[in-house]
């Protein structure tokens, strides 16, 4: 197997997605788990023909699989190529929005702290 | 001649305006948040939060040190703070300005960084965006 580079793997798990009837594929197998081709091509307005077509691309971008259970050919959501997506995105939010985000936790994480030194006060009159 | 490149962002922190604005002057606080990213860290932070006191935040990379430093153009307590922000990557000045706006929900934090870059850094700048914009269009065309 030919290693890709990261690019082309994102390039090709966006286009995958891109489209909103692979999308809806998506969520449905996410939510419900693995389900037969016929499962799911029952929750569309289209032929067997043309979901099978959507859930190739889908496989193709390695977002979904196919597997075999008890004699049935089922096909399974993997959210793996998505985490390219979330580096992605994570790479165009700017640094500063981290930041903020990085200063709320350090507060809060400040609130828990104070709280367990209160809990753990042996003067605390509560526990006295 | 200089053109103003900005940058916002806000974000609600639940927590009151005072700590919120506390927590960028103090130095302990400035090495947990100032530094997000993985396998990076703060070395040392130091402040003298005083209009006209300088500022200095050494951030560690894979193996390098990144010195950030600066000067506080304005202190106004628990609404407003003002600074330059300088680096050795950063070729010209920059100023961030920070607002602290209390709400139901804690305190709404708005950050302007402001960059004064040349024309021609601009127009660098502009062709990094272009053939960005041209990839996605690829990507999801």
């Amino acid at each position: 197997m030919v290693e890709r580079i990261p690019d082309d793997a994102l390039s090709t798990v966006l286009k995958a997605a891109a489209d909103p009837t692979r999308r809806k594929l998506l969520t449905i197998l996410v939510q419900e788990g693995p389900l037969r081709v016929t499962d799911l091509a029952g929750r569309f307005d289209m032929s067997l023909n043309a979901v099978s077509k959507h859930i190739r691309v889908l496989e193709g971008a390695g977002l979904v699989s196919r597997k075999t259970e008890w004699r049935e050919h089922l096909i399974a959501a993997e959210m793996e190529p998505t985490r390219a997506i979330d580096t992605w995105f994570g790479e165009l939010r700017s640094i500063w929005e981290l930041r903020l985000e990085r200063l709320e936790h350090a507060l809060l994480e400040e609130d828990n702290d104070n709280r367990s030194h209160a809990e753990g006060d042996p003067h605390d009159p509560g526990r006295s | 001649m200089t053109t103003d490149l900005t940058l916002k962002v806000t974000r609600t922190i639940p927590a009151a305006p005072e700590r919120v604005f506390n927590a960028w002057l103090d130095p302990k606080m400035l090495a947990k948040f100032m530094c997000p990213d993985h396998g990076m860290g703060v070395k040392s932070a130091e402040t003298d939060p005083r209009t006209g006191g300088a500022y200095q935040i050494v951030m560690i990379g894979q193996d390098s040190e990144i010195p950030h430093w600066g000067e506080y153009l304005e202190i106004t307590p628990h609404s407003r703070i003002a600074f330059t922000w300088q680096s050795e990557y950063s070729i010209e000045g920059s100023v961030v300005t920070l607002g602290f706006e209390p709400t139901s929900g804690g305190t709404e934090v708005t950050l302007t960084h402001e960059r004064f870059l040349s024309e021609e850094m601009r127009d660098n700048h502009e062709k990094g965006w272009a053939s960005i914009l041209v990839k996605l269009d690829d990507v999801l065309g």
